[in-house]
């Protein structure tokens, strides 16, 4: 009788997902199926609209609209190119260097904003002309700063990681200290990728390269790494406030807001006054969809949860492997596959109910789960048909997105390669814990 | 005429734009009290979580009108684009559908909030302030479902291929 129930909410789900419409009508669909097949207990209109506001009511969620307020005040105040210039200013000699900096940009611009798109369109709008300008062929570049914004939300702050605690009530600073390690372990990769790519690839104008290091250094280190320090204070105030218990991540988010305006507009004056209600309107068109799908999420995993779905599937998976190794993989597959079709967002607080019975039995940490979740999506921001990042870097390099992709394979690749490293090691995400 | 083009463009962002202003100040308060005078205050929390709930109300509206809502569209961005058309008019439909009961039980949520004494723990708020959103953001988000559903209705049924020019 339950199976059945739960087969057809699950297929109406699926349905109403594949038809395109709103994730979030899908979801109030699946939730009300029982209601329609008459069954007694059934989530009623009233109780669905009633738990869309008490859901609502979480105090971490607002953590999201005030990241994303930071990284526009930080994108409009022009930050990721002060971080850019002090990378640039090391490397920018050096075989594969300037590639190397963006990745760099990308890990210490994702600590400071919690969005795969959004880091993307921050490093990339300032490093793509740059790298194209130094002879970097369009196509690599872009396929570049696609698969690093990913780090975006590996490193925290991580609006997939607020949605993931917010959802299973894993707590918040644990996941952002537990993301930290994963996040600089796949930069580091992608960053040996890349100098293996140019020096095997001799993509690179030396003579030209060496002209804008020149022009860097010409400033002196001094004046970039003072122009650089405030951007690099930002990820420390965030990072090390949450870390040290100081903080809450809502309020290092908030603190983050208002740092990154008085720098933007007193130290910078890359932002006017008059600017910050267009930043405000930009964050508000940002966080719009992400508002309502947590609440309704949470409104149909209590009704699979109620009909004890997330239960079964628990037992199933662990009568019929009894193994961490290999639940681990199916899952991984399953979310890399998902992450080609589906947001993020919506992914975690769908599955992550859904799957947390499985991932309790099989004893593996919480944390550990949470970050492998957001990993496999990260990636999914990158795989076509529907990887956000494409599109995002696409608009920016005129490169239609599957040329990016195709010349993202390699990389992707290298960013699976650590998926699963990540997935195997647990210690990688877990040694900070306390 | 150009006050109405203004609230079709704006009216949701202004709303919510407004709420994140405070929303963000009110935190900011809270930090600095808290980390500057050690004297945490008991309302900034409570403000800032209500205005949350209030823009999560009313950027539904927002989301339906520029179709920013998440959604799978890998499938039928392979059918023709009047299939696609037809595809996107039902969905108009089915949000016009859903939202229309909310709208409807969502005031009969606010006539029992109404009718309680409850109030907000910290502010002494009647919870009814609060609840005002519900039919608010509901009704909102009706009317701009039955926009969208007449103007993507008018695009399907268009025969010239016409580009977004509304």
């Amino acid at each position: 009788m339950n199976t059945s129930v739960v087969v057809y909410i699950l297929l109406v789900f699926g349905i109403c997902l594949l038809s395109g419409l709103p994730v979030v009508m899908a979801m109030a669909a699946g939730s009300l199926v029982p209601l329609f097949l008459g069954m007694p207990g059934a989530t009623t209109f009233p109780a669905l609209v009633r738990s869309i506001f008490g859901s609502a009511e979480n105090t971490t969620l607002i953590a999201i609209p005030l990241f994303i307020l930071a990284g526009n005040v930080m994108s409009e105040g022009r930050i990721a190119e002060k971080l850019y210039d002090i990378f640039a200013y090391f490397v920018g000699n050096k075989t594969g260097g300037l590639p190397c900096a963006t990745v760099l940009t990308c890990l210490f611009y994702g600590a400071i904003s919690g969005s795969a798109p959004a880091t993307a369109a921050a490093v990339g709008g300032m490093a793509f002309p740059l790298l194209v300008n130094l002879g970097y062929d369009r196509a690599f570049a872009a396929a570049l700063i696609a698969v690093s914004g990913g780090l975006g939300v590996i490193i925290p702050p991580s609006i997939p990681f607020v949605l993931y605690s917010s959802s299973t009530n894993v707590s918040l600073g644990d996941m952002f200290i537990a993301g930290i390690l994963p996040g600089v372990l796949i930069g580091a990769l992608l960053m040996l990728y890349c100098v293996i790519y140019c020096k095997r690839s001799k993509c690179e104008d030396k003579a030209l390269l060496e002209a804008n290091y020149q022009k860097i250094h010409s400033h002196g280190f001094g004046r970039v790494l003072l122009d650089g320090s405030w951007a690099l204070l930002s990820p420390a105030i965030v990072l090390g406030g949450i870390y040290a218990g100081i903080f809450t991540p809502t309020e290092a988010a908030c603190a983050s807001v208002f740092y990154s305006l008085v720098v933007s507009i007193f130290i910078y004056k890359s932002i006017k006054v008059r600017d910050i209600p267009h930043i405000i309107a930009a964050s508000i068109r940002g966080v719009a969809p992400i508002c309502l799908i947590l609440p309704l999420a949470t409104a149909f995993g209590r009704v699979l949860i109620m009909l004890k779905a997330p239960a079964h599937l628990s037992e199933f998976i662990t009568s019929s492997f009894n193994n961490q190794a290999a639940v681990l993989l199916v899952v991984v597959i399953a979310f890399l596959i998902m992450g080609m079709f589906i947001d993020t967002a919506p992914a975690i607080v769908v599955m992550a109910p859904i799957l947390l019975p499985t991932m309790k039995a099989l004893d593996i940490n919480l944390v550990h789960f949470g970050i492998i979740m957001t990993v496999c999506l990260a990636v999914g921001c990158v795989t076509p048909p529907f990887g956000v990042n494409l599109f995002v870097t696409s608009s920016i390099s005129k490169v239609p997105p599957m040329s990016i992709a195709r010349s993202a394979v390699m990389m992707i690749l290298v960013f699976i390669a650590t998926l699963f490293l990540i997935t195997y090691v647990p210690g990688i995400s877990t040694v900070f814990l306390g | 005429m150009k006050f109405l083009k203004w609230l079709d463009g704006n009216l949701e962002v202004f709303c919510c734009g407004c709420l994140l202003s405070v929303l963000s100040v009110v935190m900011m308060i809270q930090v600095v009290m808290r980390y500057v005078f050690s004297a945490p205050l008991s309302w900034p929390e409570e403000l800032s979580r209500y205005c949350y709930i209030w823009i999560t109300f009313l950027s539904i509206g927002l989301t339906i009108r520029t179709g920013s809502y998440f959604r799978v569209t890998a499938l039928i961005d392979m059918l023709p684009r009047k299939g696609r058309q037809l595809m996107e008019f039902i969905s108009h439909l089915v949000n016009l559908a859903f939202y229309g009961v909310c709208a409807y039980y969502s005031i009969d949520i606010l006539k029992t909030v109404y009718s309680s004494t409850q109030t907000t723990p910290a502010l002494r708020l009647p919870m009814y302030f609060i609840y005002i959103v519900l039919p608010l953001g509901m009704f909102l988000a009706l009317v701009r479902s039955l926009q969208m559903s007449f103007l993507s209705g008018r695009k399907l049924l268009s025969r010239q291929p016409q580009e977004e020019s509304e």
